[in-house]
C-alpha cells in the first residue's frame, strides 16, 4: 500500500490497473468496432444516376476494420507488459477525489435544471473546494466570485440564457 | 496587401477591449502549470460566439500568444511548463534560474517571444495568398489525402507510440461519423437521440478531453494540488537584455524560422517546433555542451521558436482548412460557427477578416511586451494561488462553456463522458490531440472521399495517380516509416565505417 497522500496518476501509471485498463480498452474497441460495422452494415446502398455509390456505411465500415487490429495490439501490448506492482490499487484521498468529483458533476446538471444556474454553481463551487481541503472562508469567497462573475458576464454582457431553473431563482 | 485602414479598424473597442482582456486571461492561463493554451482557446470559444468574428479571432490569437509566452514563466522559475509548448524552456531556463539569472531568462524570453510571433506572422502573411493560389487547383482527391496527411502527422507527433495516436485518430474519425450523414441525410448511431442528430459536439468534447481531463489528473494527486508558492527576486537590465539578443540575433531569426516551418505542418504545434529549434540550435553549436547548464541560446532558441510556430499553424488551417494544431482546430471549429468557410475561397470571401487576422497576429507581439512583463511581476501571485481553488474554476468554467453554445444539458454530459475518457487515456499514453483533429476532418475526409469516388465512379486512380496527390501519399508513408528507415540506413551506414 501507498503512503496515504501520495496518491494519483503517477502512481497508479506502472500499475497491474494500468495492463487491466489496456487489456479492457482493447476489448472495447474490439467490440465497438464489430458493432459499427454490423450497424453499418444495415444500412441502405446509396445509389446515383443508377450506379451504387458509397452510402452511409461505407467510412464507418472502413475505421471498423481498421480499429479491430488497433484494438487487439492494445490487447496484446497489455498482455506483454510484465505486471510490476502486484495488482494492489492505492487508494487513498486523492484516488477518492474521482469518483467524488464525478458524482458532484453528475448531480450538478440536474440541480442547475431544478435550482437554477446561480445556487446550484455556488453549492457545486463549495462542495469541491471544501473536499479539495480549501478552507471555508476562502471556498465562499472562491465559489462566490465565480459564480457572480459567470452570471455577470456570460449571463449578462455576453446575453447567453443561464438555466433559470424550475424553481425560478431570480439570479 | 494588408492596408493602413484595415490595421487601424482592430483598435474599435468592440475588438480591442476583448482582445486585451483575453491576452490577461492568457497571462492566468499559461503561467498556472496544468492550464494549456489549447485549453484557455477553448474556454473562451463560447464566449466568442456571440461577438463579430474579428473580435472572436482576436481573442483566440491574444489568449494563444500571451499563454504560450506565460507558460515559460513557470517552467523558467519552477521546472514546471505552465503549457506543453514550453517543456524545452525549461532546460536552460531554470538552469539560469538556479544561478540566480531567472529574470534575465524571462525577459530574454519576452522578446524573443516577441520577436518571434513577429515573425512567423510577417511569414504568414507572405506566404498564405499564394499559396491559397495554388490550393484552389485542389479537389476532392486532393483534400482527402491532405486531411489524411495532417492527421498523420498529429498521430505520428503526439507524445507516446505512433499505433496509439493513430487509434486516437481513428476514434475521433469513427465519433465524427455520429448524426445525420451529410451526403444521403440518413442518421447514423443516434439510438434515437434527438440531440445527437446534429452530431456530437466538437466544443463540450474537446473541453472535456483537455479541461476535465487535467483537472481529475490535478485532483488526484495531492502533490500537485499543494504545488504554489515561489519567491522570485532580482532586477535586470533591459540593456543587457537587449544585448544578448543582439548577439543572438542569427539564433533568433533561425529558429523563428523552424517554428514558422515546423508549425505549418499539418498536426505539428508549438512543442515539437520549440524542441526542434532546441535540438538544431544545440547541434548547430560550437561548445553544445553548454546547453542544459544555462546557455542563453538553449533559452533563445526554443521561445523564438514556440511563438513563431503559433503563425505558422495558421497556414495550413486558414489556406486549406487544415489545422495546424489542437489551438487552429479549435479555431477551424469557430470559425464554421461563424458561419466562415476556412480554405482557399476565405481569401476571396472574407479577405477583410483575413487581413484582421494578420493584423491582430502582428499587433498582438507588440503587446505581448507589456502584458509579458506584467505577467512576470504578479505570475508570483498567479504561481501563489493554490492549485484546488484553480481546478474548481477551471471546471464551473468548462461546464459553462460547454452548455453555453447551445443551451444543452446534454452537451454538459458529452463533456463529462469526453473528460474521462481524456483522463484514461493519460493512463493509456494514448495522445489526445489526434482525436481532437479527427473530429474536426472527420467530415472532410469522410466527404471529400465519398464524392470522389462518386466522380470516378468507385474508382481509386484519380485519388493516387495525380501530381498533388502523390506526393502526398508519399508524405504519409514517410510520415509513418521514414524514422524507421533512415535509422537502418544510418546503422548499415556506421556499421560499414566500423568494419
Amino acid at each position: 500500500m501507498r503512503p496515504a497522500d501520495s496518491g494519483g496518476a503517477h502512481s497508479l501509471r506502472r500499475s497491474h490497473m494500468v495492463r487491466l485498463l489496456r487489456m479492457v480498452f482493447g476489448l472495447i474497441l474490439v467490440v465497438l468496432s464489430a458493432a459499427v460495422i454490423w450497424t453499418s452494415l444495415s444500412f441502405p446502398h446509396a445509389v446515383s444516376a443508377g450506379k451504387r455509390i458509397p452510402g452511409p456505411g461505407f467510412f464507418p465500415i472502413l475505421l471498423g476494420v481498421f480499429l479491430i487490429p488497433g484494438g487487439i495490439h492494445q490487447i496484446i501490448s497489455a498482455l506483454k507488459t510484465p505486471s510490476d506492482e502486484g495488482g494492489k490499487i492505492a487508494w487513498n484521498w486523492g484516488t477518492a477525489n474521482i469518483p467524488i468529483l464525478l458524482a458532484l458533476l453528475l448531480a450538478y446538471v440536474p440541480l442547475m435544471e431544478w435550482l437554477g444556474y446561480t445556487p446550484a454553481t455556488f453549492l457545486f463551487g463549495m462542495l469541491l473546494l471544501l473536499r479539495l481541503k480549501v478552507p471555508f472562508l476562502k471556498a465562499l469567497l472562491v465559489a462566490g466570485t465565480t459564480t457572480l462573475f459567470i452570471v455577470f458576464v456570460f449571463g449578462r454582457a455576453f446575453h447567453i440564457q443561464l438555466p433559470p431553473g424550475t424553481i425560478g431563482f431570480p439570479l | 496587401m494588408l492596408m493602413i485602414s484595415e490595421v487601424l479598424a482592430v483598435f474599435r473597442p468592440g475588438i480591442l477591449v476583448p482582445w486585451l482582456l483575453s491576452m490577461a486571461f492568457g497571462v492566468l492561463v499559461g503561467g498556472t502549470p496544468g492550464l494549456t493554451a489549447t485549453m484557455g482557446v477553448a474556454l473562451i470559444i463560447p464566449i466568442t460566439y456571440y461577438m463579430e468574428p474579428l473580435a472572436g479571432m482576436a481573442m483566440i490569437l491574444g489568449v494563444s500568444f500571451t499563454s504560450i509566452f506565460t507558460g515559460d514563466i513557470p517552467a523558467t522559475l519552477l521546472r514546471i511548463p505552465g503549457t506543453p509548448a514550453s517543456g524545452a524552456a525549461t532546460l536552460d531556463g531554470y538552469e539560469l534560474t538556479k544561478q540566480g539569472r531567472g529574470m534575465e531568462a524571462l525577459s530574454i524570453d519576452l522578446f524573443c517571444s516577441a520577436i518571434g510571433g513577429f515573425l512567423g506572422m510577417m511569414l504568414l502573411i507572405v506566404v498564405a495568398p499564394p499559396l491559397a493560389k495554388f490550393a484552389l487547383r485542389f479537389t476532392n482527391f486532393q483534400y482527402f489525402w491532405l486531411g489524411l496527411f495532417g492527421l498523420s502527422m498529429s498521430a505520428v507527433l503526439s507524445a507516446g507510440k505512433p499505433v496509439n495516436g493513430v487509434i486516437s485518430a481513428a476514434l475521433g474519425l469513427l465519433i465524427a461519423t455520429v448524426g445525420i450523414d451529410i451526403t444521403t441525410g440518413m442518421p447514423r448511431f443516434t439510438g434515437g437521440n434527438m440531440e445527437l442528430m446534429s452530431g456530437i459536439g466538437f466544443i463540450p468534447a474537446m473541453v472535456g478531453l483537455f479541461g476535465l481531463s487535467e483537472v481529475l489528473k490535478n485532483v488526484s494527486n495531492l502533490a500537485l494540488l499543494k504545488q504554489s508558492s515561489i519567491t522570485v527576486s532580482g532586477k535586470v537590465s533591459l540593456l543587457r537584455t537587449f544585448g544578448l539578443i543582439w548577439k543572438n540575433k542569427w539564433t533568433v531569426i533561425k529558429s523563428s524560422v523552424i517554428g514558422t516551418c515546423v508549425g505549418a505542418l499539418p498536426g505539428a504545434g508549438a512543442d515539437i517546433a520549440a524542441w526542434v529549434a532546441y535540438g538544431i540550435e544545440k547541434k548547430t553549436a560550437r561548445n553544445p555542451d553548454e546547453f542544459g547548464k544555462g546557455s542563453v541560446r538553449g533559452v533563445i532558441a526554443p521561445t523564438s521558436a514556440n511563438n513563431a510556430a503559433l503563425g505558422g499553424t495558421w497556414i495550413p488551417a486558414l489556406v486549406f482548412g487544415v489545422p495546424g494544431d489542437s489551438i487552429t482546430a479549435i479555431v477551424l471549429g469557430a470559425m464554421l460557427m461563424y458561419g466562415l468557410r476556412p480554405g482557399p475561397l476565405i481569401f476571396q470571401e472574407n479577405l477583410s477578416l483575413v487581413h484582421g487576422i494578420f493584423a491582430v497576429g502582428l499587433i498582438s507581439q507588440l503587446f505581448l511586451i507589456p502584458v509579458g512583463l506584467i505577467g512576470i511581476k504578479v505570475f508570483g501571485s498567479i504561481l501563489k494561488l493554490p492549485r484546488n481553488m484553480v481546478m474548481v474554476i477551471v471546471l464551473i468554467f468548462s461546464v459553462i462553456g460547454s452548455y453555453a453554445i447551445r443551451n444543452s444539458f446534454f452537451d454538459v454530459y458529452i463533456m463529462i463522458a469526453f473528460g474521462v475518457v481524456g483522463y484514461l487515456f493519460e493512463f493509456l499514453d494514448i495522445p489526445l490531440p489526434p482525436m481532437i483533429l479527427a473530429l474536426i476532418l472527420g467530415p472532410m475526409i469522410e466527404d471529400n472521399l465519398r464524392v470522389g469516388l462518386i466522380k470516378t465512379h468507385g474508382g481509386f486512380g484519380a485519388f493516387i495517380f495525380d501530381p498533388i496527390c502523390l506526393p502526398l501519399i508519399f508524405g504519409i508513408i514517410f510520415v509513418f516509416f521514414g524514422g524507421p528507415i533512415l535509422r537502418f540506413f544510418r546503422g548499415k551506414k556506421s556499421g560499414q565505417e566500423k568494419q
